[in-house]
C-alpha cells in the first residue's frame, strides 16, 4: 500500500503551506531576535 | 469527543500527506522548548511583592531555582514512565495531555504568583509543566519515525531542533508580555503566565489535532524496508518490546553514549560565559552574546547532524561526535592560551552543535537497533541519561574547577584539567558506541507488532 504518490493530490497544498508557516514564522522571529541580540552583545 | 482522541481515529486515510506531521510535531516542541528560557522569569519573580526591587517577603533565587529543577525531574520521570502508555494510546491523546499539562501548569503558576504561594508554582510549572514536557518531548518522535522510515534522522532532527528553538521564541515572548502587563504595582508575571499558558495550549492542540499515524503496511514511495535492511546490518527490520530492550546490552551502551555526549556538552554550556571571560578575556556583555551564538549552534546542530546521520549511519555520526569532540576539547586550552578568540568561538560552536546533534540523532539510533514498535517508549527511558548528565556535567566541571583554584591555579588555567577530563569521558563514550551491535534474534518481538501486549 502506498499513499505517498496520491498525497499531494488529496491533501490541499494550502493546508501544508499554512501549517508550515504557522511554525516557521514564530521560529524565524525568535531566531532573528536571538541572533541580533547575540551579535549586538558579542560585537560590543 | 473522547473517540476523536483514540488511537484508531488517528490512522491516516489514503492521500494524507506525511509532510503534515513534522509541523504538527514542531507545534509541540517549539512550545515545550520554552523551558530553557525560564530564566527570564527569575528576576521578576524575586520582585513580585516589592515590584521595583526585592522586598523582605519576596522569594529568593535559591527558592525559585527549584521550579526549573522540578520541571526537569518531572520531565525525566514522565518520559521514562509515560512512554509505554503513549505507545498504547497513540500520539493525539498524548499530545493533548501534554498541551493540557504544560498550558495548565502556567495557569496554576499564575495563581501561585497572585496569591504569592510558591508551592503552587512548584506544582504548576514544576510538576504539571514537567509532565507536559516529558510526554510532549517523546510524543511526536515515534510517529515521525513511522512516517519517515526512509529519513528518520531528518524527521526527528526537525522536531528536536524545535525544542532547541523553543527557547528563542519563549524568551522574547515572555519579555514582551511582561513589558505589556507590568505597571507601577505589578511586574506582570502572573498575567504573562496566563497568556503564555493559553497561547501554548492552543498551539500544542493544533499539533494534537493534525497528527496522524500511518496505516498498517504503509511505506513511502520507493522505500523497500527488506532491501534496505539487507544493505545495512545496523538497521533492523524486527521490533523489540520496551521491557525486552531493557534487557539488552545495546540499550545501556546507547544510554552511556548519550550520557557521555550530553555530560561533555552541558558542562561547556553551563560554563560558557565565565570561560569566555576568563580564558580569552571577553567582556561580560560579549560573553552573553557568545552564549546566544552557542544556542543557535545547539539548535542548528540538531537538524544538521541528525539528517546527516541518514547518509553516514548513526554509529558513524557518534564516532564523529566523540573523535572530533576529543580533538576540540583538547585544543581549546591552547587556542585560548594563544588568545585566538575566533578559533575559540568556532571550537565551542562545533562542540555545542554536536551536543544538540546527540539528542536529535538518538531516536533514529534506537529505531535502527530496536525497530519502530516501541521506539517512543524506549526513547523515553533513555532520556534518564539526559537527566543524569544534567546533574553530573555541571557538578563535575564546577567541583574540578574549584578544586584547582583552591590548589592555587589561576582561574583561566583551572578549566584545562576539566576539559581534559571531558576528553576522557568522550573516549569512554566512543568505546561504548563501538560496542553497539545489532540486537540478538532472541530479543525480537514475535507477536502482532500493530497491537503489542
Amino acid at each position: 500500500m502506498n499513499t505517498d504518490s496520491t498525497a499531494v493530490a488529496t491533501t490541499p497544498t494550502w493546508q501544508i503551506a499554512a501549517l508550515w508557516a504557522m511554525v516557521t514564522i514564530p521560529a524565524l522571529w525568535g531566531f532573528i531576535e536571538t541572533l541580533t541580540k547575540a551579535l549586538r552583545l558579542f560585537t560590543g | 469527543m473522547a473517540g476523536f482522541f483514540e488511537k484508531s481515529n488517528t490512522v491516516a486515510k489514503p492521500g494524507f500527506n506525511r509532510w503534515m506531521v513534522p509541523p504538527a510535531a514542531l507545534c509541540i516542541h517549539l512550545c515545550i522548548g520554552q523551558v530553557y528560557a525560564f530564566s527570564v522569569f527569575k528576576i521578576p519573580l524575586t520582585r513580585v511583592v516589592g515590584v521595583t526591587e526585592s522586598a523582605g517577603a519576596d522569594w529568593s533565587q535559591s527558592t525559585l531555582a527549584w521550579i526549573f529543577s522540578l520541571a526537569i525531574a518531572a520531565l525525566g520521570l514522565a518520559a521514562a514512565f509515560g512512554g509505554q502508555w503513549l505507545e498504547r494510546v497513540g500520539p493525539r491523546k498524548a499530545m493533548a495531555l501534554a498541551a493540557s499539562c504544560f498550558g495548565g501548569g502556567f495557569i496554576v503558576s499564575a495563581f501561585g504568583v497572585w496569591t504569592h504561594q510558591i508551592w503552587l508554582i512548584y506544582l504548576g510549572y514544576g510538576v504539571l509543566g514537567g509532565i507536559g514536557l516529558g510526554i510532549g518531548y517523546i510524543s511526536p518522535v515515534s510517529t515521525l519515525i513511522k512516517w519517515f522510515p526512509d529519513r528518520p534522522g531528518l524527521a526527528t532532527g526537525m522536531a528536536i531542533m524545535g525544542f532547541g528553538g523553543g527557547a528563542m521564541i519563549g524568551s522574547p515572548l515572555a519579555t514582551s508580555l511582561m513589558a505589556f502587563f507590568s505597571g507601577p504595582e505589578s511586574v506582570g508575571v502572573g498575567s504573562t503566565f496566563v497568556a503564555m499558558g493559553i497561547i501554548y495550549f492552543l498551539f500544542m492542540m493544533v499539533g494534537a489535532l493534525i497528527v496522524r499515524i500511518p496505516a498498517k503496511g504503509w511505506t513511502p514511495e520507493g522505500f523497500d524496508p527488506e532491501r534496505d535492511g539487507k544493505q545495512d546490518k545496523m538497521i533492523t527490520n524486527h521490533h523489540v518490546h520496551v521491557n525486552q530492550a531493557m534487557k539488552t546490552p545495546q540499550f545501556y551502551f546507547i544510554w552511556l553514549v548519550l550520557f557521555m555526549n550530553v555530560t561533555a556538552g552541558i558542562a561547556l554550556l553551563e560554563q560558557a560565559s565565565p570561560m569566555a571571560q576568563e580564558m580569552v578575556g571577553t567582556s561580560a556583555a560579549a560573553a552573553a552574546g557568545f552564549v546566544g551564538v552557542l544556542s543557535i549552534f545547539n539548535m542548528a546542530g540538531r537538524f544538521f547532524w541528525a539528517s546527516t546521520s541518514d547518509y553516514i549511519g548513526r554509529k558513524m555520526t557518534y564516532v564523529i561526535f566523540f573523535v572530533l569532540g576529543m580533538l576540540l576539547y583538547a585544543a581549546v586550552p591552547s587556542v585560548a592560551a594563544g588568545g585566538n578568540i575566533v578559533l575559540f568561538v568556532l571550537a565551542c560552536c562545533v562542540i555545542v552543535s554536536m551536543y544538540g546533534g546527540g539528542f536529535a540523532t538518538v531516536p533514529a539510533y534506537l529505531r535502527d537497533i530496536f525497530g519502530t514498535m516501541h521506539v517512543g517508549a524506549i526513547h523515553g527511558r533513555l532520556l534518564t541519561a539526559w537527566a543524569a548528565a544534567g546533574v553530573v556535567g555541571p557538578v563535575l566541571l564546577n567541583q574540578l574547577r574549584e578544586g584547582r583554584i583552591d590548589a592555587g591555579v589561576a582561574p583561566a588555567e583551572a578549566y584545562t584539567t576539566t576539559l581534559y577530563i571531558m576528553v576522557a569521558l568522550l573516549a569512554a563514550g566512543l568505546v561504548c558506541n563501538l560496542l553497539v551491535r545489532p540486537v540478538a534474534d532472541k530479543h525480537h518481538y514475535q507477536g502482532d507488532t500493530s497491537n503489542p501486549e
